[in-house]
């Protein structure tokens, strides 16, 4: 039970389901471990302990009479800041939203609850999501669990030299791949996917660049394909879903690789602009695919040294004009003002941190007459 | 400020040396129309509930400093 918060929701659900453990327990053990280290690591930013409990008490019960919802009812999850919840305010890790208490669920928070998954708290992230480090939250920085000078995205030296193991695709059974790999909290251990427009269930409430976005499960992969069984799918609540169902993640990831064929982009994999040990990693990581069957083939992909600059354009011109919402008027932050432009002026320019202001004032620029034209 | 953002707009401009001049303008790769709801009245919201988040507001409006004279 100590040991707990080490394993995934697909290892958890099996403890649960062979009675080992009860919901209780683990949902308990969460919050132990929140309590003790949190206060270091600064990564949850709300909690609902008592909700939680509750709901943990009413799994148990639910899964003794055979009613389980689904194979994570009772199990803890926790979700980023950015989600609408009516739950605990949600500020997508701004000064602007302070105070937000969301008149309802986003898509994603209702799917996991109509699974039974429990909520235990939102965590950190960086203001509206510009940043992958948590440094531009206007709520406070988050540290790396293992080396507390390095930014939360980071990897120990001893996680990287383990990874390759782990990003081995399980065979079959998820207890395999769990018990694979040690440092659980460590993005070096996840199986990371983006999915598509096809897969993704948003209604990500705050908007901010809609063509890029999508709800994910950074977890490792059994844990992975449990979770994205439950959210993804077409959100009618979001206009920019796509409107197909999603696929069968629990059918179409069994493990099994053999005759699966990867794409290597050429020059995606020679030492040119690569860090030389994440090559290493990347191509143990093929060998091991191949091994299991997997075959590689090269593909061509001309224009992709222009993809970061062309994400600069979408993604500066979506949010420039997706956050104008944020005027004082509706909800959040509002500046002490006399006039109306006043108060506008004052809300956003205290309420919106550095990067977020950069990232406006950059698609502005880009969308205004005469620059647009150019791209 | 005004440093970073020439440094991105410099790097942006590499964009300019690429012939686009056969490609058609493209909002999306996925091929689909923005769809439209029905239009009828579904999940509406009590009124107190959409003005409870305004940082100033009555029973039923937000308030917002005095536009007109």
């Amino acid at each position: 039970v100590n040991e707990i918060w080490k394993a995934g929701l697909a290892q958890l659900a099996l403890h649960v389901e062979s009675g080992d453990v009860s919901c209780r327990e683990i949902v308990s053990a969460a919050f132990d471990r929140i309590g003790r280290d949190d206060a270091k690591l600064g990564a949850f930013l709300r909690l609902r302990p008592e909700a939680a409990l509750a709901e943990a008490d009413a799994a148990d019960t639910a899964r003794r009479a055979g009613k389980a919802r689904s194979r994570l009812h009772g199990l803890p999850i926790a979700v980023k800041d950015i989600f609408a919840s009516r739950d605990f305010e949600t500020t997508c890790g701004s000064k602007i939203l302070a105070g937000f208490r969301a008149p309802y669920d986003a898509t994603v928070l209702e799917k996991l609850r109509e699974s039974g998954l429990v909520v235990v708290g939102s965590t950190n992230m960086d203001e509206f999501a510009m940043g992958s480090s948590t440094e531009n939250s206007a709520l406070g920085r988050t540290r790396n669990p293992w080396i507390s000078t390095a930014s939360p995205a980071d990897r120990p030296a001893a996680a990287r030299r383990r990874w390759p193991r782990a990003s081995c695709p399980p065979r079959s059974a998820p207890t395999r791949a769990a018990r694979s790999a040690s440092p659980r909290h460590s993005p070096a251990w996840w199986v990371s996917s983006r999915p598509t427009a096809v897969s993704r269930a948003t209604d990500w409430w705050r908007s901010r660049a809609h063509s890029i976005r999508s709800a994910r499960s950074p977890a490792a992969a059994p844990t992975r394909r449990l979770v994205m069984g439950v959210i993804a799918g077409h959100d009618p609540h979001d206009a920019t879903s796509y409107p197909a169902p999603a696929p069968n993640f629990l059918s179409a990831l069994t493990g099994d690789v053999s005759g699966l064929r990867i794409g290597l982009p050429r020059g995606f994999f020679d030492a040119a602009g690569a860090d030389p040990q994440t090559l290493a990693r990347a191509r143990e990581a093929l060998e091991a695919l191949q091994s299991l069957g997997a075959k590689t083939v090269e593909v061509e992909l001309p224009n992709s040294a222009h993809g970061i600059a062309t994400y600069y354009l979408i993604c500066t011109a979506e949010a420039s004009s997706n956050l104008s919402r944020y005027d004082g008027v509706k909800y959040g932050f509002r500046a002490r003002a006399e006039t109306l432009d006043q108060m506008y002026e004052r809300t956003r320019a205290q309420g919106f941190g550095a990067e977020v202001k950069r990232r406006i004032l950059l698609g502005t620029y880009v969308l205004s007459a005469g620059y647009y034209d150019a791209y | 400020m005004q440093r970073d953002l020439d440094a991105v707009l410099g790097y942006v401009a590499s964009l300019q040396a690429l012939d686009t001049s056969g490609v058609p303008a493209t909002t999306h790769v996925l091929d689909i129309a923005t769809p439209l709801r029905r239009d009828e009245v579904a999940g509406v919201l009590p009124v107190s509930e959409v003005v409870r988040n305004a940082p100033e507001h009555t029973e039923s409006a937000m308030v917002v400093p005095k536009v007109l004279e």
